[in-house]
């Protein structure tokens, strides 16, 4: 964000709320424990990520009503910034490997390539492997393990905290979806076995593991750093960090980015749709104006994004998807009515508000109890029902073919019997009669 | 200075002195075990002429040196690239005879010669892809297309931008 820009969007608003005190702050190696909303009436329409691996959802923006945020608006709010943050470390890594190799060359150089020594590093003893082992750092070791599989096995201890599950560099090590939802009243939230979650996620999480998972890293998060609270705040990185290291991060990286924000005014650390993030300095007005919060999510999660993104200073493509954004297509006696749709997906946000308002017509959804328990209500599009609707419409139409078939058979037979205008003389009585009107050309008499 | 004889596994007589050789905690031992300065030539089986006047020509270099601290995992984590000048230069040998020097260390114990063959291999893996690692040390992939795709797939987060 430029510096025009910010100081043009900050002329109005207040001045950000008082950091977290320390004692506030969550432990950060944990999710956040989520609250169930235990009932939300009226259509809910929010922007929602989803964990997927922990069940777990965060409801983006955060509504803080321009208060201080709460603890539990606070806990998810740094268990997001912890995982934004070992991305960027992983991306630290990354640079730092790249260093290490240049100096690598400098060191072995002149070291020459031995065509005789066939695999001699496979067949080291294992306590001289090891040694090597411990000397590499997690990203080459992860490249030595996969080389062969006498590697793959003699690593796996060492690699056992560094092979990090797919989709790591997602929500470092979960894999999070974000959702566009509408949530109908007569959802139910139930809390199913150990873990709470909602049941349109649960639902959402059982179909994403049918097909390829949709992953959707957060938009952006947003801190701001003020000069007397830099302090303060490196005590809140590092202990952000601190649990950072089961990841393949070196802890000097991690000193050196909080060193480095160490006198910053502020940041802001912004995902993109493609999986990239760059970081952001801004200047001391936008803290003086104050209308960048400290929580202010919403402002960068809007679905275009922080206006005038520096598309050409996006770093690292190691987070970039290869796959186009897919929808997971949402088939009948499925149990759920929430579509996922990407925020740009205008149609098919369209079609979903559509549906619900279908059930006033034709039963499109109902509310059915779940397989094997009373209790527990889901909600969803109901088959049976359109089926019938569907039929009644076709009834119409061949009754109403019959009753046409009729009159012209009876027509028929009265000019055959020759009592065609005493028929036709009753036919317009009866409807005189009936309609009060009288047919055009009827009977004379 | 007392010197002891070494006898290399292609059988030649190396003269060296006890406090170089003590170096080797193997050799060390052996001395220890033994009282007294042996007359006879002590037996170095898996170690040949060659790399055994590496190994002496390293430990000759380090006779002053203080003995590794005992907790050696302390250091274990210690940055490959602090490898001493000197000992940069010594390790610029052909891979044949830098994994026999970290052999010949690993049977003699000598842990620091043996952790700067260890970095200087660990050095000449950083930094490299997988198959730039097996080129170097000419290792075999052996995986099947299936699970070196799978692998791929699950390290693609690592992969080179």
């Amino acid at each position: 964000m430029s510096k025009a820009t910010t100081s043009q969007n900050n002329a109005t608003a207040p001045r950000p709320p008082a950091p977290p005190s320390p004692k506030a702050l969550p432990k950060p190696d944990l999710p956040p424990e989520l609250t169930p909303f235990l009932e939300r009436k009226g259509n809910i329409e929010a922007g929602m990520f989803v964990n997927i691996d922990t069940e777990e959802t965060m409801i983006y923006p955060l509504q803080t009503n321009q208060r201080f945020p709460d603890l539990f608006a606070l806990r998810k709010e740094q268990w997001a910034i912890r995982k934004a943050f070992v991305e960027m470390m992983l991306d630290r890594e990354l640079s730092e490997r790249y260093k290490i190799s240049r100096l690598h060359n400098q060191i072995t150089r002149s070291l020459k390539e031995d065509p005789d020594a066939i695999g001699r590093l496979s067949w080291l003893p294992s306590g001289v492997l090891f040694r090597i082992f411990n000397q590499l750092d997690p990203l080459s070791l992860l490249a030595l393990a996969v080389t062969s599989t006498r590697f793959l096995k003699s690593t796996a201890l060492h690699v056992r905290d560094v092979i990090l599950p797919p989709h790591v560099g997602s929500w470092a090590g979960n894999r999070v979806q974000y959702v566009h939802l509408i949530v109908d009243s007569s959802l139910h939230i139930q809390r199913r076995g150990r873990t709470t979650s909602y049941i349109e996620n649960h639902v959402n999480y059982q179909r994403w593991t049918k097909e390829n998972r949709i992953i959707e890293p957060p938009r952006s998060f947003y801190l701001t750093l003020d000069y007397k609270r830099s302090r303060q705040a490196e005590k809140l990185l590092a202990r952000v960090m601190e649990h950072v290291e089961r990841f393949p991060a070196r802890l000097a990286a991690v000193r050196e980015f909080v060193n480095e924000i160490r006198y910053s005014d502020e940041f802001w650390l912004s995902f993109h749709r493609e999986k990239k993030y760059w970081l952001h300095k801004t200047d001391n007005h936008a803290l003086d104006s104050g209308e960048i919060t400290i929580f202010d999510l919403h402002k960068w999660t809007s679905p275009n994004g922080p206006s005038r993104m520096d598309e050409d200073s996006l770093p690292s493509s190691v987070f970039r998807r290869r796959e186009a954004w897919r929808i997971v297509p949402c088939e009948d006696n499925q149990d759920d009515i929430l579509e996922l749709a990407p925020l740009q997906r205008g149609e098919r946000r369209q079609r979903m508000i559509e549906d619900i308002f279908l059930r006033d017509e034709g039963g499109r959804l109902s509310k059915i109890p779940r397989e094997g328990t009373d209790l527990v209500l889901a909600y969803r599009s109901n088959p049976d029902s359109r089926r019938k609707f569907a039929q009644s419409k076709q009834c119409m139409k061949k009754a109403l073919g019959a009753r046409r078939l009729f009159m012209l058979l009876a027509l028929c037979w009265a000019i055959k019997a020759g009592v065609f205008p005493e028929l036709w003389y009753f036919i317009t009585l009866g409807l005189w009669l009936l309609t009060g009107k009288e047919i055009e050309g009827g009977i004379v008499s | 200075m007392s010197q002891i004889t070494l006898l290399s596994s292609d059988n030649v007589e190396m003269k060296v002195d006890k406090e170089v050789a003590e170096r080797s905690i193997l050799i060390k031992n052996m001395l220890e075990d033994v009282g007294e300065t042996p007359d006879q030539a002590i037996p170095i089986p898996n170690v040949n002429e060659g790399v055994l006047r590496k190994v002496i020509e390293w430990c000759e270099h380090h006779r002053n040196d203080p003995p590794p601290p005992a907790d050696e995992d302390s250091d274990s984590r210690k940055k490959s690239t602090d490898i001493e000048e000197w000992d940069q230069k010594f390790m610029q040998v052909d891979q044949e005879m830098l994994f026999e020097i970290i052999l010949a260390a690993n049977y003699l114990d000598i842990k620091p010669l043996l952790d700067v063959g260890c970095k200087t291999v660990a050095n000449m893996i950083k930094g490299k892809s997988p198959e730039e690692i097996r080129k170097t040390f000419n290792i075999q992939n052996d995986f099947t297309p299936e699970e070196e795709d799978q692998i791929r797939r699950e390290n693609e987060w690592a992969e080179d931008r």
